[in-house]
């Protein structure tokens, strides 16, 4: 087996030094060395470039032409892949940490030169090297391989606060807010630069409720973004039908603290609006304390005392109620809002916010650009947190928005031929109000000198029943709509109302009362959602039965079904009242041979029906019933 | 509808406002939860503020009764004319105690 032999370049310009290094280097066997010599850093440096590879450098650092550390860069930024042995003439330990952090591999002391020392320092000196090589391909990847997943990592960041966005209330859910529940939401949502916790969302829930909710989980960064999540799909899973916010927030708070890890939290406000009502009902963990005006500019903070969730699995929590009634407006923040900084010192604190709120109120609301305008302007620079600004008001309608069609000349040749509502005498025989936007106006639809109310649903007019048009040709009146409207909207107690001014030689109207709650009750949750009663059997039961309207009620397709009731008083003085819906139908003469027990918690609305009515007969496969009274 | 609890000695009550019908019965879950971990005590529905009541409504108070679980215990307190007159006309008065 051939000896190795290395290729050593010396460079020292002291010819005794260099005469002795050579004397050792050629003394050497295992490895033996050719040897070159120069004397400055230049012919050094040249040699560098026109020779075979030098397995290593012995390389004095004061030379004529450089000196001290200087030398040794000049070297390695010529040939960065040698190694070098520094010679030197001091047996200074601080000179050779120096050097070795100067980016030699070893240093040998002039003075201290033998065979085996000098081999020893140059085998050495290229092991340390190839390791050093070998570390620098290592970083060099893992560095590559870090800054690539950075670059991941703000994508899939950027990708998050997006998606966080996507979690806020659609343009279209606000605009369903005011459309059937008369609360104007206006909001200002500004993600801090990392992705935060915080989250505030609406959910439209049935007979006039509506949802509000704010939270901001504890941290920041993905672990709180994917809390966000979490929390957002479980209140989604509630549907809307959330109708207790106590009782809520103490289901989440048991679900989070089995999911959450120690330290983890999320304070959090939740709100039901029941414009029916005319109440704020509301339960709360430590969130900011909203803010509630009333139309004349009279405010209160809520208290929002409470355990935020999950931080124990027992926590109870209690509702507060206030009366919400139009003009009312409800302030909701995050609280970067109350602990930004002011000139980088003080906190701006609630009492300043509070001030400031009040500054923007206005008879609608507040004004939230303004608002959240002025904020940024105060602070200078939000802490970098998400802020939220959400104001939601009552909203208080002017005008009858709609338009007026003749029913006669609806149902003849005329067609549809509309006019704008002015609230003056439209000229038409047998008018009709027709709104998409403000079922409010039902009450005015019913009385006279209208003729009833036509909700234009996301469908159009197509599917408006030709029946209910007759029966106001002759002389009656007539309600159609949505079955989400229908289901909100207390329709039987309207209908009733306005039937006894309209009506007044009808004399039973306690069988009018019960025979239009039990048939429209039927038209809505059998006939438009499609719901058996049969579940309503238990208390599980009920719980399926809610599942299934809920469900119903959020499909696009059943909820713009219709249910349509007319109503004409008879030459004799008995009422004739149809009911329909846009359902599958139903068979009424096997339904005729059921006999329901008297204490059965469902099935016996038609019997009742059938007992309390002069005359029950059903049309169009079951869709229509059609009650005397 | 919206409903509130209260507490005495004697029991739990559950005034109701509102309409109790077909579209109360997410709310009348919520009521039969609670008052399912409250079972030993009497349970008054206090009525007086129901406008009207309909056959859901009627069967969603027997839902209570069965799940409350002790027969004769289940009041229903100063129910309107109205109401009453459902209640009568299905012969509920049989199966709660209904006091003025």
């Amino acid at each position: 087996m051939q000896a190795q032999r290395l290729r050593v370049l010396l460079v020292e310009d002291e010819l005794g030094d260099a005469k002795l290094m050579l004397h050792a280097l050629r003394q050497a066997r295992s490895p033996s060395f050719s040897v070159f010599h120069e004397a400055t850093l230049a012919d050094a440096i040249g040699r560098l470039g026109m020779s075979a590879a030098f397995d290593v450098v012995l390389l004095d650092l004061n030379l004529p032409d450089s000196s001290g550390v200087e030398t040794l860069s000049r070297l390695q930024a010529a040939d960065p892949a040698v190694p070098v042995v520094i010679t030197t003439g001091l047996d200074d330990p601080l000179f050779a940490e120096q050097a070795l952090e100067a980016g030699a591999q070893d240093y040998l002391v002039k003075g201290d030169v033998t065979e085996r020392a000098v081999a020893r320092s140059i085998r050495y000196a290229i092991t340390r090297k190839h390791a050093e090589d070998e570390r620098k391909v290592i970083a060099d990847r893992l560095a590559h391989s870090l800054a690539a997943e950075c670059g991941r990592l703000d994508e899939e960041l950027s990708q998050a606060r997006t998606m966080q966005f996507d979690l806020l209330p659609t343009k279209e859910r606000l605009e369903q807010c005011r459309h059937i529940n008369g609360l104007d939401v206006a909001s200002f949502f500004e993600p801090s630069s990392d992705i935060g916790g915080d989250l505030w969302g609406c959910v439209h829930g049935v007979n006039g409720k509506t949802v509000f909710y704010t939270f901001d989980f504890s941290g920041h960064g993905v672990g709180a973004a994917l809390n966000v999540f979490r929390l957002h799909a479980l209140l989604g899973e509630l549907d809307g039908r959330i109708v207790d916010p106590a009782a809520t927030l103490g289901n989440l708070n048991a679900t989070l603290h089995t999911l959450l890890p120690c330290g983890q939290y999320a304070t959090i406000f939740l709100a039901v609006i029941d414009t029916v009502a005319g109440t704020l009902t509301w339960a709360a963990g430590g969130a900011p304390p909203p803010i509630l005006f009333d139309g004349d500019g009279r405010f209160q903070l809520l208290d929002t005392r409470g355990r935020p969730l999950g931080v124990s699995g027992s926590t109870q929590y209690a509702n507060r109620v206030l009366p919400f009634p139009p003009r009312s407006s409800l302030f909701l923040y995050s609280d970067v809002m109350t602990e930004s900084l002011v000139n980088d010192e003080d906190m701006l604190g609630e009492d300043a916010l509070v001030a400031m709120v009040r500054e923007f109120h206005r008879a609608d609301g507040i004004d939230i650009p303004g608002l959240a305008s002025r904020f940024i302007d105060t602070v200078g620079s939000p802490m970098d947190d998400d802020m939220t600004a959400v104001c939601i008001s009552r909203v208080v309608e002017t005008g009858l928005p709609g338009d007026i069609v003749d029913a006669k000349a609806w149902r003849g040749d005329a067609g549809l031929t509309t006019v704008p509502f002015s609230g003056e005498p439209s000229g038409a025989t047998a008018p009709l109000i027709l709104t998409s936007r403000r079922v409010d106006a039902i009450e005015t639809g019913l009385a006279p000198p209208y003729s009833g109310f036509i909700e234009i649903t996301a469908t159009g007019l197509g599917d408006v029943g030709l029946g209910c048009l007759d029966v106001v040709d002759r002389g009656g009146m007539c309600l159609s709509l949505s079955v989400a409207t229908a289901w909100s909207c207390g329709v039987a107690a309207l209908l009733c109302t306005a039937l006894r001014r309209r009506y007044r030689v009808v004399r039973d109207w306690n069988a009018v009362d019960l025979c239009l709650s039990e048939a429209v009750a039927n038209a809505i949750v059998h006939g438009c959602l499609g719901v058996g009663s049969g579940l309503r059997e238990s208390r599980s039961g009920l719980e399926r039965y809610n599942d299934t309207v809920f469900h119903g009620l959020r499909d696009p397709v059943r909820a713009a079904k219709r249910v349509e009731v007319s109503a004409v008083c008879l030459p004799d003085g008995r009422l004739e009242l149809t009911v329909s819906d846009h359902g599958n139908g139903f068979d009424f003469n096997r339904h005729l041979t059921r006999v329901e027990p008297l204490s059965a918690k469902h099935g016996r609305g038609l019997a009742l029906i059938r007992e309390t009515a002069r005359s029950v007969t059903w049309l169009d496969r079951g869709r229509t019933l059609v009650i005397t009274i | 509808m919206n409903y509130q609890f209260s507490e005495d000695g004697s029991g739990i009550t559950v005034r109701i406002t509102g309409d109790l019908n077909f579209s109360a019965s997410a709310e009348f879950k919520t009521i039969i939860e609670k008052l399912a971990t409250v079972k030993g005590l009497a349970v008054t529905f206090d009525l007086a503020a129901v406008g009207r009541i309909d056959s859901v409504g009627l069967g969603l108070l027997y839902i209570a009764k069965e799940d409350v679980g002790i027969r004769g215990k289940i009041r229903l307190k100063s129910p309107q004319v109205i109401v009453m007159k459902m209640l009568t006309l299905t012969e509920a008065d049989n199966d709660f105690d209904i006091v003025p």
